[in-house]
């Protein structure tokens, strides 16, 4: 992972980026909240948020919604830095090992649950070869995150 | 162990599928070895062509064993048994794929459907296809 151009398709994603516009989804904070409620067990990293009793207490949950944008924002700059993910993310990796203690296997269920909403957003423009090329930044960026953990 | 409510939901994840088996089933397949190129090993005939006929012709097939499933959701054991015994004794897909299709199948719905697949309707279904691919490689030894 880290590679250039025929493992991360840029022209690809550079292309999907400016039809799609990433930013808008920033403020979508449905990826999260998918997220906890599809796979139930990541919410034992949140016990402290509050009501996540069912899917419509973690929709309107607003520490939901606040860490959905902090862990897009960072998806985002992702896309940014593709031949260095690795570095990236160094600091978040520790964080994520040393301090969240969170299973690696998360971020490969986060990463995967972006790209549901991904499909479920643009629809028949999310062909196969798009399909692709997100799943392998999702696990890019999923690999960058356990990289530090020891 | 599914609830009224998943029943309930994977039967509604079924019907928008229904008699579009053909189309989704091949997408699903498309997606499959487009994403994940090494599932293409097996099934060498139709990945090499990727002859959009063999395509539909196969995933009407997978997307009808599904339904099947559907149908038994509360007996998948016994409803599966002949597929579990080719799996086992035939295919011999290693069951880290089937997580793999199972996101592919995700993304069909989801892209095709949009907001007729809810989030619910999905963690529905993804509880289902689960213990499906559970009792399709339970035999495996």
């Amino acid at each position: 992972m880290g590679m250039k151009g025929e493992y991360y398709p840029g022209k690809l994603i550079g292309k999907v980026l400016k039809i799609f516009c990433i930013s808008n989804f920033v403020s979508d904070m449905v990826s999260f909240h998918r997220l906890l409620v599809v796979y139930p067990w990541t919410q034992r990293f949140f016990d402290s948020f509050g009501n996540l009793s069912s899917p419509s207490a973690i929709l309107g949950n607003p520490k939901v919604k606040a860490h959905g944008k902090k862990v897009l924002t960072s998806f985002g700059e992702a896309i940014k830095n593709m031949d260095n993910l690795k570095t990236a993310f160094a600091k978040l990796s520790e964080l994520h090992c040393d301090k969240l203690h969170v299973d690696p296997e998360n971020f490969k269920l986060l990463g995967n649950v972006l790209v549901c909403v991904l499909a479920h957003h643009f629809g028949k423009e999310f062909t196969p070869q798009v399909q692709a090329a997100y799943q392998k930044v999702v696990a890019g960026v999923a690999n960058a995150l356990a990289h530090k953990y020891h | 162990m599914l609830s009224a409510r998943e029943r309930a939901q994977i039967a509604q994840v079924w019907d928008l599928i229904a008699g579009h088996e053909a189309q989704f089933g091949a997408e699903l397949l498309l997606r499959l070895f487009t994403v994940y190129p090494s599932t293409k090993v097996y099934f060498p005939h139709l990945s090499a062509c990727q002859d959009a006929t063999q395509l539909l012709s196969h995933g009407q097939r997978m997307l009808a064993a599904v339904g099947a499933a559907v149908q038994h959701m509360d007996h998948l054991r016994a409803a599966l048994s002949p597929l579990a015994d080719l799996h086992a004794l035939v295919l011999r897909v290693d069951p880290a794929n089937f997580p793999l299709l199972i996101q592919c199948f995700h993304v069909v719905l989801a892209s095709h459907l949009q907001d007729e697949f809810t989030v619910e309707m999905q963690a529905a279904w993804d509880k289902f296809l689960t213990g499906v691919a559970v009792v399709l490689t339970e035999k495996y030894r």
